[in-house]
């Protein structure tokens, strides 16, 4: 374990602006990015590549980058004669190619970071404190931390306690590295954003990102979680922070969606899952109150990789099963022809199950699951284990 | 192996016993018990002729029965994963 986690490939910089309102972005004198070019022109006799871009609901400047470089945003902010970090919606703004064009641009750039880290705080003062809880997930006394937040290796040892206002600002900071996470991978990957170089380059880092998030998944160290904890709650600004960013990232998709190699997002919001390992499968059901011995036999009842998946209200499965008042752990969204194909598909043969009866199930809560292939069960057909059974609602089995 | 056999017979005691109360609350029927019972004395055919056995998960099994919790599921399970070592690979 070397320590990295998703959280280390955030950037380090609040946005420069987050300013999708009308009223704050009439604020801004109107820019025309054409005469900051001719003057340039004048200064430098060179032209400057680039290309427009027309600010929408949302955008920043680090957004339109796809960076929060201060360098990057400095040159922004010279290229369209800004005078401030806020744009505004609706407005076309020049985006230079090189973000080197207008010369060093750092201290302009950071300048304007430091304005939106302080509105950012602002803002999260009332709300932010508690943010990063919306990755809970209830029942058992699990959490999808427990499958993404661990193994964060943090250096703080601040023992200073903070003020309400210091604490709100580290937990704003920590939502938004997720939060840019979230948005620079979705738009590096659909080429919205970014040169080609750029584009390639973060193509690395998010390999890179994904290999040592899956690290984090296979090969944490346990206690770590309770690492994460102190983290979250002690008074180091970074690693409040970074811990912030880590629970934010969970609740956003981003830990789950990188190690699972996906992002998914239902009608119901943000869905996270991601790989485990058959330790931490087996780990996950120890702790949810399964014995040593069923969490193993379990395990041990899936074929290939293991998901963890929160599961909201309202989701569907079945049960197949030859009591008809009975209730279980196992479940499949397989909705199997006859017995004979649920019998096979499930391997259910070896038991003595005939499969003859099927029970709608649905989820009347927030909790994890395990998902996975079944072994030597039908090809393609997957099996659901519940560890919450009080999450979900059973039908009287029927025959089908 | 002897430990093995051994274990699956006093397994076997208990599979041939009318349903308890206990069981009953745990969710076993006497088709269930009567089920993991023919499932037994088959392995245990398999484990005196030093037959490879199947790779079974018996609490994933007795879960589909309606099976979820009790001291003899326990005990299942535990002879699940050892008969799992001796399951083919």
């Amino acid at each position: 374990m070397d320590g990295l986690t998703l959280a280390s490939f955030a950037p380090q910089n609040a946005p420069a602006a987050v300013s999708s309102m009308g009223a704050q972005g009439a604020n801004v004198p109107p820019v025309d990015f054409r005469a900051s070019e001719r003057e340039y022109r004048q200064q430098t006799e060179e032209s400057v590549a680039g290309n427009g871009y027309r600010a929408v609901a949302g955008d920043s400047i680090s957004r339109i980058l796809g960076t929060s470089s201060p360098q990057a945003i400095g040159n922004f902010i010279r290229a369209n004669g800004l005078t401030g970090d806020r744009i505004e919606l609706g407005r076309n703004y020049f985006v230079p190619d090189d973000v080197s064009s207008y010369g060093d641009a750092t201290s302009l750039g950071q300048a304007a970071l430091n304005q939106g880290n302080e509105r950012l705080a602002a803002r999260a003062q009332a709300a932010a404190p508690t943010a990063w809880s919306s990755s809970g997930v209830s029942g058992n006394g699990m959490s999808l931390a427990d499958f993404g937040l661990a193994g964060a290796t943090y250096g703080g040892s601040a023992t200073t306690p903070l003020s309400g206002m210091q604490r709100a600002q580290a937990h704003a900071l920590g939502v938004y590295d997720a939060g840019v996470g979230a948005l620079e991978s979705s738009a590096y990957s659909f080429g919205v954003i970014g040169s080609p170089e750029s584009r390639a380059a973060w193509a690395v880092k998010t390999a890179e990102a994904a290999v040592n998030g899956i690290r984090s998944f296979v090969s944490d160290a346990p206690g770590s979680v309770s690492r994460w904890v102190d983290a979250l709650t002690g008074d180091d600004p970074v690693a409040i922070r970074q811990a912030t960013a880590q629970g934010a990232g969970v609740a956003l998709g981003v830990a789950g969606g990188v190690a699972a190699g996906r992002f998914a997002m239902p009608s119901a919001g943000l869905r996270t899952s991601a790989v485990i390992s058959a330790e931490r499968a087996e780990s996950f059901l120890t702790k949810s109150g399964v014995s040593a011995a069923r969490a193993k036999d379990f395990v041990e009842s899936f074929d290939g990789p293991i998901t963890a998946r929160l599961v909201r209200s309202g989701e569907d499965f079945s049960r197949y099963t030859d009591v008809p008042q009975s209730t279980g752990s196992f479940l499949t969204k397989t909705q199997f022809a006859n017995p004979a194909a649920a019998v096979d598909g499930l391997y259910l043969g070896p038991y003595g199950n005939g499969a003859t009866l099927v029970q709608s199930v649905s989820s009347t809560g927030r909790s994890i699951v395990l998902e996975g292939g079944v072994a030597n069960g039908g090809a393609g057909i997957r099996q659901t284990l519940v560890v919450n059974r009080g999450a979900f609602q059973f039908g009287t089995g029927v025959r089908y | 192996m002897a430990s093995l056999e051994k274990e699956i017979e006093a397994v076997l005691e208990i599979l041939a016993q009318p349903l308890s109360p206990e069981e009953s609350a745990s969710g076993w029927t006497p088709e269930a018990k009567g089920a993991m019972h023919k499932l037994l004395v088959e392995l245990k055919g398999k484990v005196q002729a030093a037959q490879p056995l199947p790779k079974l998960s018996l609490s994933r099994g007795l879960d589909h029965w309606g099976v979820v919790d009790g001291a003899l599921l326990e005990r299942m399970a535990e002879l699940s994963n050892e008969l799992r070592k001796h399951s083919q690979s």
